[in-house]
């Protein structure tokens, strides 16, 4: 399945969601959707680091510059109280929608 | 908080760019290392893991882009490259840029700085509470003369107790006090006023109180004076609380300061129109209100009852002034019934109308012109941008071609207008924050709320329109003729030029044409009212006011209680002037001819009703003699007809001739009041005729005067003197032999009766050099206009020429095709000028003197200068066509 279609328009709640269990890196964060989603969900650099400056504009996460073990500066992002307001009622919007459109495309058995 | 971090987030965005970048490298190389460290944590080779991380990342640029767009700056980024690109590029064409943004300024300068001074004594509101509901009432006896005055006091009793309209209904009447008791003896403006009226205009004072309406009623002697007025005697407005001060030697009590902004009477009202610096109550004695039904002295202002229009409140009045009648003394309504053409009218005005009716028209005019001057800019700027634009045709077209959007093109260019008018616009308003100044100092003193005009937020609000409504207007018109022709062609082109399409060509043209009509209109205006105001300087006002100095004397009612009292001090100071050297003739007289006098109605011996209004003036001493009136019959009036044996009379001709067309008027007989049985007023014999001395130099209606010998008593006078010499000189003597009478006598304006003419027609040359400078202006504008045009199509025309010459062509015909051009262009403009002209100057005729709105002699000249200027501005182009070298051209092509 080439889920970018679906994922285009989630990414944000995606992003929110993942980054709401610790603070990470670009890199860290594909890895970790692509090993949640059962490697269902793969997003690029191209739709990733995009969503994220977005976010980031947003107020919703914060980005920190650290040194990693390796001497590179390495950028992470965190979720902001802003942010954590906007996962909730993001998941409550995913949820009624997800739901009603359940309803519809997967027709009640019997 | 969040708002202010996003603000921070864009702001650093925007202004460390650079920062932004490397970190988004920075960011992007960290994961292309972690990509190629997985891939090669599961078994490929480094060339290869390098490979496969590259590909993830495919299209870096892409990439970054989105990231650049998502902080949400490109809008202002682009915009700021786009100002700074404006810049530059207006930097490249600097007679251009000048031009343009020094027309702009001019025009925004001149519109802000006229708009503010129309905007204030116009249209903004007073700062009175619900000013709108408001309202001035007049009444007035249309049969006899008089269609507007101000209220008698029985009728405005009368009218205040019975109308229905009114929520509160107040009168005033002003007049001028000698004040003493505080610093200097001096004289000031004070007003009788009701206590209602505070109640009715909605002031409440700032320090103390104001009367109450039993405390008028019973004549308590008390005073609210100004906040100007307390502080400026006082030191402070507190400190003049409980204070004495004298008023006419009388002694009143200050018991309330009224606040800082407040004044009243406005300035330049119809009636009682000089502001006041004290209020004390009106006061009225029993034959005020019962009695004096002929003393038409007392402005009324009421405010309206909510849901009650000023439609119904005109009926309202209209309908008790006819009943007034019946409410008046017995004696006067027998009289009354003999006078048939005696009939109570009324006029109910929103009050505003009470102090703009006078300066109305002169302001509107202003304003008209200089919106013909805006226009006429704009009409240059609109040009100059469009050969522009024209000019830039391949230039956009390589950009088109370069793959710049249309959308973004659009924008450079209305930057660039935004960049001109904002900086025009700018320049503008600095112009009119240092002419607004100069235009109040030099405005004529009857102009209302003069203290109150400034820059303001409409104003604010104005020059902002007009700066940002010009780049649209003057932008997107060419930008859009340029992108409709197409593309190919303009990049085809010949190579070298590009010429403008036929339609382009006309609206140029039509621009340049329309500016010439307006030019033409505003020169007409200003020379016709430069004409009119060059009549009336030289205009005979009917006496000599050469060496003739006026001084003016208020003797104090309280000390100068009876007519002798009052007449000796005149005659004592005549005397005494007399026996100065180098005084030729000394008289008093009531009110100087020129200027507003007392109107009258007098009746005519032998005529049964007939009444005529006229003005008059009451002598003492050699009066006439002094001013130098031109005798026409008879003899002029001399002391000895003081004695009143008989009591005399000299009238102007025009009353001469009114009264007695066919007849000699010497030794008829006229009196004051209308005819009447029980009329007491002793007859007059008419012993001279003189000729008509006008009110105004500017007037040219026939004057009905009457100077006499006779009046019951006037306290106030103004002493005149023909002098031999110059009459300044002799300022300090007149002042020195009036206090030498009467030693705290405050001696008003002493001034030569020269200058009190020339002063009055300080509101003429105002407007009138304002509009010759507008109209220079426009000249200029205009000028620039045709010039900018043909400089244009010359240069547009520079191959062709070069061509034509290098097969022939003789040069002077390719001048004659310039000039032709240029008087093409020149005289469809002065053509539709003139017709215009023919219609718009009637409206001026209101305002002009002696002169017809089609002055033959300002119709000549007009156009010729006109011509002139239109044929210097083909000068230019007519010299490169002089100089245009075919070798060159050729080369060229």
């Amino acid at each position: 399945m080439k889920p970018n279609d679906l994922v285009q328009g989630t990414l944000g709640l995606l992003i929110l969601r993942i980054l709401a269990l610790e603070p990470m890196h670009g890199w860290a964060l594909s890895q970790r959707l692509k090993q949640m989603s059962k490697e269902v969900l793969q997003v690029g650099p191209g739709s990733l680091y995009p969503a994220l400056h977005k976010l980031e504009q947003e107020g919703w996460i914060t980005a920190e510059w650290l040194i990693s073990d390796t001497r590179r500066r390495v950028k992470f992002y965190s979720l902001t109280k802003e942010g954590r307001k906007q996962l909730e009622s993001q998941t409550a919007d995913w949820k009624r929608l997800s739901g009603a459109i359940s309803a519809i495309v997967l027709p009640a058995k019997g | 908080m969040r708002w202010s971090r996003k603000c921070r987030l864009r702001f650093q965005a925007l202004f460390y760019r650079s920062r932004a970048e490397s970190d988004l490298d920075d960011e992007l190389r960290d994961y292309l290392d972690r990509e190629i460290e997985r891939e090669i944590a599961a078994g490929a080779s480094p060339e290869e893991a390098r490979r496969l991380a590259r590909v993830s990342l495919n299209g870096t640029e892409r990439l970054k882009e989105e990231c650049r767009d998502a902080r949400g700056v490109r809008w202002l980024e682009n915009t700021s490259s786009d100002v700074r690109f404006a810049i530059r590029t207006l930097r490249k064409a600097p007679v251009f840029s000048v031009t343009v943004i020094a027309a702009l300024a001019f025009c925004i300068g001149v519109n802000t700085a006229i708009f503010s001074v129309v905007d204030t004594v116009l249209f903004r509101p007073l700062s009175f509470p619900d000013q709108d509901r408001l309202v001035a009432v007049t009444e007035g006896v249309p049969g006899l003369g008089f269609p507007v005055m101000p209220f008698s006091c029985p009728d405005y009793l009368f009218v205040a107790a019975n109308s229905r309209s009114f929520g509160a209904t107040g009168t005033y009447r002003t007049q001028p006090y000698e004040i003493s008791g505080a610093g200097e003896p001096r004289r000031v403006y004070g007003a009788r006023v009701t206590a209602s009226l505070f109640q009715v205009l909605g002031v409440s004072p700032a320090r103390g109180r104001t009367f109450t309406q039993e405390e008028d009623e019973h004549s308590r002697r008390l005073a609210v004076l100004t906040y100007g007025f307390a502080r400026s005697t006082f030191g402070a407005p507190e400190r003049a609380l409980g204070r004495t001060i004298l008023l006419d030697r009388t002694p009143y009590t200050v018991i309330g300061v009224l606040p800082r902004p407040f004044s009243f009477p406005i300035r330049g009202s119809r009636f009682n129109g000089d502001p006041a610096d004290v209020f004390v109550p009106v006061s009225w004695s029993k034959e005020d209100r019962q009695q004096n039904i002929n003393n038409f002295d007392y402005s009324m202002v009421a405010r309206l009852k909510p849901n009650v229009s000023i439609e119904q409140a005109r009926a309202d009045v209209h309908g008790l002034l006819k009943r007034i009648a019946q409410d008046y003394p017995p004696k006067i309504k027998q009289a009354l019934s003999h006078m048939p053409n005696f009939s109570l009218e009324s006029q109910t005005v929103p009050f505003h109308e009470e102090f703009t009716g006078n300066v109305q028209r002169p302001l509107l005019l202003l304003l008209a012109a200089v919106g013909v001057v805006l226009l006429i800019g704009c009409a240059d700027v609109a040009n100059l941008m469009f050969s522009r634009m024209v000019g830039r045709q391949r230039e956009f077209a390589l950009r088109t071609a370069l793959g710049a959007a249309r959308g973004r093109l659009a924008r450079q260019t209305i930057t660039e207008g935004l960049v001109l008018s904002i900086t025009g616009g700018a320049l503008g308003f600095c112009l009119a924050f240092w002419t607004l100044p100069l235009l109040v100092r030099f405005a004529p003193d009857n102009l209302p709320r003069l203290s109150e005009i400034g820059l303001n937020w409409r104003m604010m609000a104005f020059v902002g329109a007009v700066s940002l409504a010009t780049p649209l207007v003057f932008c997107l018109g060419p930008l859009a003729t340029t992108f409709r022709s197409t593309l190919v062609n303009q990049l085809r082109g010949d190579g070298r030029t590009t010429t403008q399409g036929k339609q382009q060509r006309l609206l140029m043209s039509a621009a340049v044409v329309i500016q010439f009509a307006l030019a033409f209109l505003l020169l007409t205006a200003a020379g016709l009212l430069a004409r009119s105001l060059a009549k009336a300087s030289e205009a005979n006002p009917g006496f000599r006011p050469e060496h003739v100095i006026s001084a003016q004397i208020t003797l104090p009612v309280a000390v100068y209680k009876t007519p002798a009292q009052i007449f000796g001090f005149f005659d004592r100071l005549l005397s005494r002037l007399d026996r100065f050297p180098g005084i030729r003739q000394t008289g008093a007289i009531s009110d100087l001819p020129t200027g507003s006098t007392s109107n009258v109605v007098i009746s005519i011996e032998g005529r049964g009703d007939e009444t005529e209004r006229v003005d008059t003036v009451f002598c003492r001493g050699n009066a006439l003699e002094s001013l130098g009136v031109s005798l026409l019959r008879g003899r002029l009036l001399r002391p000895e007809d003081q004695l009143g044996k008989p009591h005399t009379a000299v009238i102007s001709e025009s009353l001469a001739k009114r009264v007695w067309p066919n007849d000699d008027p010497i030794a008829r007989h006229i009196r004051f009041g209308i005819a009447i049985p029980n009329n007491d007023e002793p007859w007059l014999t008419v012993i001279g005729v003189v000729a008509d001395v006008k009110a105004q130099l500017n007037s040219n209606s026939p004057r009905l005067i009457m100077f006499t010998t006779w009046q019951d008593w006037v306290n106030q006078m103004y002493v005149v003197v023909r002098t031999s010499g110059d009459p300044l000189q002799l300022t300090n003597a007149i002042r020195h032999e009036i206090n030498g009478i009467d030693p705290s006598l405050p001696v008003q304006k002493i001034e030569s009766v020269d200058q009190i003419l020339e002063q009055s027609l300080s509101a003429e040359r105002f407007r009138t050099w304002l509009l010759i400078c507008f109209a220079i202006a426009a000249l200029l504008l205009a000028t620039l206009g045709i010039a900018g045009l043909l400089a244009y199509n010359a240069a547009q025309r520079t191959q062709e020429f070069g061509v034509r010459i290098a097969l022939g062509a003789n040069r002077r015909d390719l001048l004659a095709l310039v000039f032709q051009h240029c008087l093409r262009l020149s005289g469809t403009g002065i053509l539709v000028g003139v017709l215009a002209s023919f219609v718009v100057t009637r409206a001026l005729s209101a305002l002009l003197y002696d002169t017809s709105p089609v002055d033959p002699g300002t119709f000549l000249v007009v156009p010729l200068i006109l011509t002139l200027v239109a044929f210097g501005a083909a000068l230019f182009p007519a010299w490169r066509v002089v100089c245009t070298d075919p070798i060159t051209v050729l080369r060229a092509e």
